[in-house]
């Protein structure tokens, strides 16, 4: 049998809209002033009472003033954050447009086109209203994978990618081992979610996991999780390409791992936490030891962060308790499918910047959770590899692996 | 003191909730009963506080802090609420 190809994979572009504005330089701004995008509902967007009193909508993106009239028709708010993260992912990779029509597209969803069909569903079953025809190519999960093959002409294999709150860390995990096998030169992978309609909202209430006062991972008197929208996407090469065309590598992608619980529907397993970030430690050839930053899958939930510090136990020993761990689901929300590539962009900044970002409203040390999650305040600290953790409902778990350069 | 036919009736009316929510026989809900032994998983209580908020038009309030572990816990937060909602 051949020996597989296994080629170095770097990151050279990064695109990312949240509540922390519409850009990557407004989100490492504000993970670096420890500015929060979380605040209280606003009535007026909603048709009735909410129990939830604070989410973290996105900040700083004018849709029509991106994408015009015409192309706005076609997309739903999730597939807006995707292309317009791709586009800021593209524009700094520099890669040029031919090298793009070889290209992988894969974007991860948790639920695809939600505000569409809650619009739609409420008109056609109140109203009797007639359905816009555009709705089917709205809502598909995979509309936002193709909105951004169309829009730079990437012919290669491109599909969406769907595992509840880690669909991006698969879907970038997946676009890594293509780049690295061999498959393609170019992805671009990453991940968003528009899940701020009424309905959904409700549904979220309903399953008794949302905070009553905000997110605050590992803090003890959390209350639950912030749902927040947005989208993340990154630009992946095969290292030598990149080099070639002289290209920034911004970080290097060295593993990847994901393992299923096959437990519980939303109780979370330290075993599934755990042996994904084994498998992405073993991807990526790391020892424990030479991580020094995590980002926590960290959703402010009683129960995910006593879960998640016990797998970082189980997993790092001793060295648990040196690394620097961040929450930043405390300063963006919780942005379902879009969190792992919006926290690969918090993962990349830290690396960079050299700065561990804070863990957002910490108000008391939990027992339950006493690994340094950096409380309320980010420090300076040099990062060599960091993991960035995605531990979905349904116990699907994803973590990449990620190397300063 | 036996209880007054009223507070029966709204246990009963409880368990029955708890039984749907939950799909367990309302026979095996005894009080002193854990969640645990029951298989009541945590997807199932919240089932189950779904069915007793419809069932007494009722909300009940999200708080985490008060470990709901056997079928005593739950008849007590929600006998708690229901008093207070008659008194307020």
């Amino acid at each position: 049998m051949a020996e597989a190809v296994r080629r170095r994979v770097a990151l050279t572009g990064r695109g990312c809209v949240s509540s922390l504005g519409g850009s990557i330089a407004e989100l490492e701004r504000a993970l670096h002033e420890g500015r929060g995008g979380i605040v209280a509902v606003d009535p007026a967007r909603y048709p009735g009472p909410l129990r939830l009193p604070v989410l973290a909508p996105v900040t700083g993106f004018d849709p029509l003033a991106r994408f015009g009239e015409k192309r706005l028709a076609q997309l739903d708010p999730f597939a807006q954050f995707a292309l317009g993260a791709a586009r800021e992912a593209v524009a700094e990779a520099g890669v040029d447009p031919a090298a793009l029509s070889s290209a992988a597209v894969l974007i991860g969803t948790g639920g695809g086109g939600q505000c569409t069909i809650d619009d739609e569903a409420l008109g056609l079953y109140r109203d009797g209203a007639r359905v816009h025809p555009l709705t089917v190519p709205r809502v598909m999960a995979s509309s936002a994978t193709s909105q951004i093959a169309i829009d730079f002409g990437c012919r290669g294999p491109a599909f969406g990618v769907t595992s509840a709150c880690a669909s991006a860390t698969h879907a970038i995990g997946l676009a890594f081992q293509m780049v690295r096998a061999g498959l393609v030169d170019v992805a671009l992978a990453g991940g968003a979610e528009a899940p701020l309609s009424y309905g959904s909202l409700r549904a979220w209430e309903a399953l008794r996991v949302t905070a009553t006062d905000t997110c605050r991972p590992f803090s003890r008197g959390r209350t639950g999780m912030v749902l927040g929208e947005g989208g993340g996407v990154f630009v992946l090469e095969a290292w030598e390409v990149a080099r070639a065309r002289g290209a920034t590598v911004l970080a290097e992608i060295v593993g990847f791992g994901a393992t299923a619980d096959a437990g519980d529907l939303v109780h979370p397993d330290p075993a599934g936490m755990a042996a994904a970030m084994r498998a992405a430690l073993a991807d990526g050839g790391l020892r424990p030891e030479e991580v020094d930053h995590v980002n926590a899958h960290g959703t402010g939930t009683a129960t995910n962060d006593a879960c998640e510090t016990r797998a970082l136990h189980d997993v790092f020993g001793p060295h648990a308790r040196r690394l620097a761990i961040s929450a930043t689901k405390s300063a963006h929300g919780h942005t379902l499918g879009a969190a792992g590539a919006i926290e690969l962009a918090a993962t990349v900044f830290a690396l960079r910047a050299g700065f561990v970002p804070a863990t957002l409203n910490y108000t008391a040390p939990d027992p339950a959770c006493d690994l340094d999650c950096t409380p309320n305040a980010g420090r300076a600290r040099e990062l060599r590899c960091a993991l960035s953790n995605s531990f979905a409902f349904g116990g699907l778990n994803a973590v990449l692996a990620v190397r300063s350069v | 003191m036996p209880s007054p036919p009223e507070a029966d009736d709204v246990d009963t009316r409880i368990l029955a909730a708890i039984a749907r929510g939950a799909h367990v026989d309302v026979a095996r809900l005894a009080p002193d009963a854990t969640l645990e032994s029951l298989a009541i998983t945590s997807l199932d209580v919240v089932n189950a506080l779904f069915e007793i908020e419809d069932e007494f038009k009722i909300e009940v309030p999200m708080e985490r802090d008060e470990p709901l572990a056997t079928v005593g816990d739950v008849l007590a937060k929600v006998r708690g609420i229901l008093a207070a909602s008659s008194n307020g």
